[in-house]
C-alpha cells in the first residue's frame, strides 16, 4: 500500500468512525472525560509543547470538528490546559475558533499535511485571534505528536487500570488474529 | 544531497521540517532565528540557537548545507540584535549568511571575513552593476534575484557577472519590488522589511458570513471567498478591491509560484541554486515539495506537468503561475 492509499484509508477510516458517533453520540461528559486523559498523557509525553501553551496568553480556544456534534473549548495560558466538551449547538464563546472535518484536524495536530494548504483549499476555518492560532500550529509542528502512538506508549507506562486495560486489549487482538480451532 | 549542478535550496521553520528537507533531498535548508532578524518573524516559529546548532549538525552529518537569513534591516541604534545574529550564525557552523541591508553585510565581512556572505532577495539587487557593487565592497558570492526578471533578463545578468545567481522555483509569490514594499506597513505599522512580518497574525481576522469566508488585516478587508473558492493569503498585494464599483484584484491573485515548466531555459540562463519559498509553512508541505522538486532536478525524464499536479494541494488559491519569469505580466 502506498502512501496516497494509505492516507484514502485513513479518512475514510476517519469518515466512517464520525458517522458512527453522530448516529449515535455519546454524552458530551462521557467524551471530555476520554479527551481530558489522552490530552494529559499527550502533553505528559511533550512537556515542551505542555510548557508553550501554559506561557501563551490566556485564551479559550473552540476547536470545532464540522462532522461530529461536539466542539472542544481549550483553555491555554495561565495555568494547566482545560478543556471542556460541549454539543456544537451550545458551545460557549471562544476567542478564537478553528474548524475542519476531525481527519483534517487531527492530520493538522500530527503535522501530517500542511495548516496553509488546507486553509488555501477552505477544508480549515478560523475566525477570532489569528496570532494564537498561528502560534499553537506552530507549537504543534515543532512537538512532533503523534496521537496513536503516543498514547499507546502512555497506556503502556501507565500503573494500574491503564496498563490492564491495555493488556486486554492486546490479548483480544490475538484472540482474534489466532486460527480458529 | 546530490551531484546535480544544481543546488536546492529549501525552507525550514521549525526542526522537523529542517529534518523533513534535508531527508527529502535538500542541498542546502534555509531557516531564521526567533527574532525579528529574518522575514518570517511570525510567532512560533523559527529557531533558538539550541535549536540551530542540532539543526546544522543533523543537516552536515547527511551532506546538507545550511544558510541562516537575516535578511530584514536593522533599526537605527539596535543593530546589536542583527549584529548577533551573525555571529551565532558563523559561530554554529553556518554554511552562508543572506544578508540584505549594507551596513550588516559589512559587519559580516569585517567580523567573520571568512562567512560566505549572500545578497537577499530583500535587497532587490535586479541588474549586473548592483551585483557587482555588493560583490567588491562587501564580497557577497552569490545573490537571489527578485522574482520580477524575464529568464532573458536573469541569462544577461549570468553572462555579465561572476556572482552565483539563485531564483525562487516554487511557493509564495511577492510580485512587489522586495525589500522596499510598504503596504503591508501602512495598514498595520508592522514592517516586513524591519519587523520581519508581511500581514502579521496579530492584525489578521477572518469573519465566517453564512459560507463566504471574510479576511481583514487591521481595519482593512483584503478579500471575501465564496463558500468553496479557494483562498489565499491576507497581505494586501493579493487583495481584492472594489475598483469602479468592481471587485478586482489589483496588484497579484492569490496564487504560488510554480517554474518546472521553465526549468531548462532558467538552467540555461545560467542560474546556480533554485530556491522554495515557504518557511511558515508546515513540514508536510517541505517534505512535499523538497521531494518533488528533487525529482525535477534530478531527472531528465521528469515531467513538469506531473509536478505540478503533485502539488497543487499545496498552493495558494490553488493556482499557480510562472511569474515574470514568461513574462506575461507586469
Amino acid at each position: 500500500m502506498d502512501l496516497s492509499e494509505r492516507r484514502e484509508l485513513r479518512q475514510t477510516l476517519f469518515q466512517f468512525a464520525a458517522a458512527a458517533i453522530s448516529a449515535a453520540p455519546p454524552p458530551a461528559r462521557i467524551v471530555e472525560f476520554g479527551l481530558g486523559r489522552a490530552a494529559a498523557a499527550l502533553l505528559h509525553r511533550h512537556p515542551d509543547l505542555a510548557k508553550g501553551l501554559r506561557a501563551l496568553p490566556a485564551t479559550r480556544i473552540a476547536i470545532d470538528p464540522t462532522d461530529l456534534p461536539y466542539s472542544v473549548t481549550v483553555h491555554v495560558g495561565a495555568g494547566p490546559v482545560r478543556l471542556r466538551v460541549s454539543r456544537t449547538a451550545t458551545t460557549p464563546p471562544a476567542d478564537a475558533k478553528i474548524s475542519g472535518t476531525i481527519a483534517a484536524l487531527t492530520d493538522l495536530a500530527e503535522g501530517r499535511v500542511d495548516g496553509d494548504a488546507l486553509f488555501f483549499s477552505r477544508l480549515l476555518a478560523i475566525e477570532g485571534k489569528t496570532e494564537v492560532v498561528v502560534e499553537l500550529r506552530n507549537m504543534l509542528e515543532r512537538a512532533e505528536i503523534a496521537v496513536g502512538p503516543d498514547l499507546l506508549a502512555a497506556c503502556a507506562a501507565a500503573p494500574g487500570p491503564a496498563r490492564r486495560l491495555r493488556r486486554m486489549a492486546a490479548n483480544l487482538v490475538a484472540a482474534r488474529l489466532s486460527p480458529a480451532p | 544531497m546530490t551531484g546535480s549542478p544544481l543546488e536546492l535550496v529549501c525552507p525550514a521553520g521549525t526542526p522537523g521540517a529542517l529534518r523533513a528537507a534535508v531527508d527529502a533531498g535538500a542541498d542546502t535548508v534555509y531557516l531564521g532565528f526567533r527574532d525579528e532578524t529574518n522575514a518570517r518573524n511570525f510567532p512560533g516559529l523559527n529557531f533558538s540557537r539550541q535549536e540551530f546548532a542540532e539543526g546544522a549538525a543533523y543537516a552536515h552529518s547527511r551532506g546538507s548545507k545550511i544558510y541562516v537569513a537575516i535578511n530584514t534591516f536593522p533599526d537605527a541604534g539596535r543593530a546589536d540584535l542583527w549584529h548577533r545574529a551573525v555571529d551565532d550564525a558563523a559561530a554554529e557552523g553556518a554554511d552562508a549568511v543572506v544578508v540584505a541591508d549594507a551596513g550588516l553585510l559589512a559587519y559580516a565581512r569585517q567580523h567573520h571575513p571568512d562567512l560566505r556572505l549572500h545578497l537577499s532577495v530583500q535587497a532587490s539587487a535586479s541588474n549586473t552593476e548592483a551585483l557587482g557593487f555588493y560583490q567588491s565592497e562587501y564580497g557577497i558570492k552569490r545573490a537571489v534575484l527578485p522574482r520580477v526578471l524575464t529568464i532573458p533578463e536573469i541569462a544577461r545578468i549570468t553572462a555579465e557577472t561572476t556572482v552565483e545567481v539563485e531564483v525562487f522555483v516554487f511557493g509564495g509569490l511577492c510580485p512587489m519590488a522586495e525589500g522596499r514594499c510598504v503596504l503591508s506597513a501602512y495598514v498595520t505599522g508592522v514592517s516586513p522589511n524591519r519587523q520581519g512580518a508581511c500581514a502579521p497574525a496579530s492584525h489578521v481576522r477572518y469573519e465566517d458570513d453564512g459560507g463566504k469566508m471574510i479576511s481583514k488585516l487591521g481595519r482593512f478587508t483584503i478579500n471575501e471567498f465564496e463558500a468553496g473558492e479557494p483562498a489565499g493569503y491576507p497581505t494586501p498585494c493579493k487583495g481584492r478591491y472594489r475598483i469602479d464599483g468592481e471587485a478586482k484584484y489589483l496588484f497579484e491573485e492569490p496564487v504560488s509560484l510554480l517554474t518546472a515548466a521553465v526549468l531548462p531555459d532558467m538552467v540555461a540562463a545560467g542560474v546556480r541554486a533554485l530556491k522554495i519559498e515557504g518557511r511558515q509553512r508546515g513540514r508536510a508541505y517541505v517534505a512535499d515539495a523538497v521531494a518533488a522538486w528533487r525529482r525535477l532536478v534530478d531527472s531528465e525524464s521528469a515531467q513538469p506537468g506531473a509536478t505540478a499536479a503533485s502539488l497543487e494541494d499545496l498552493t495558494e488559491g490553488r493556482r499557480i503561475t510562472v511569474g515574470a519569469y514568461r513574462k506575461t505580466w507586469q
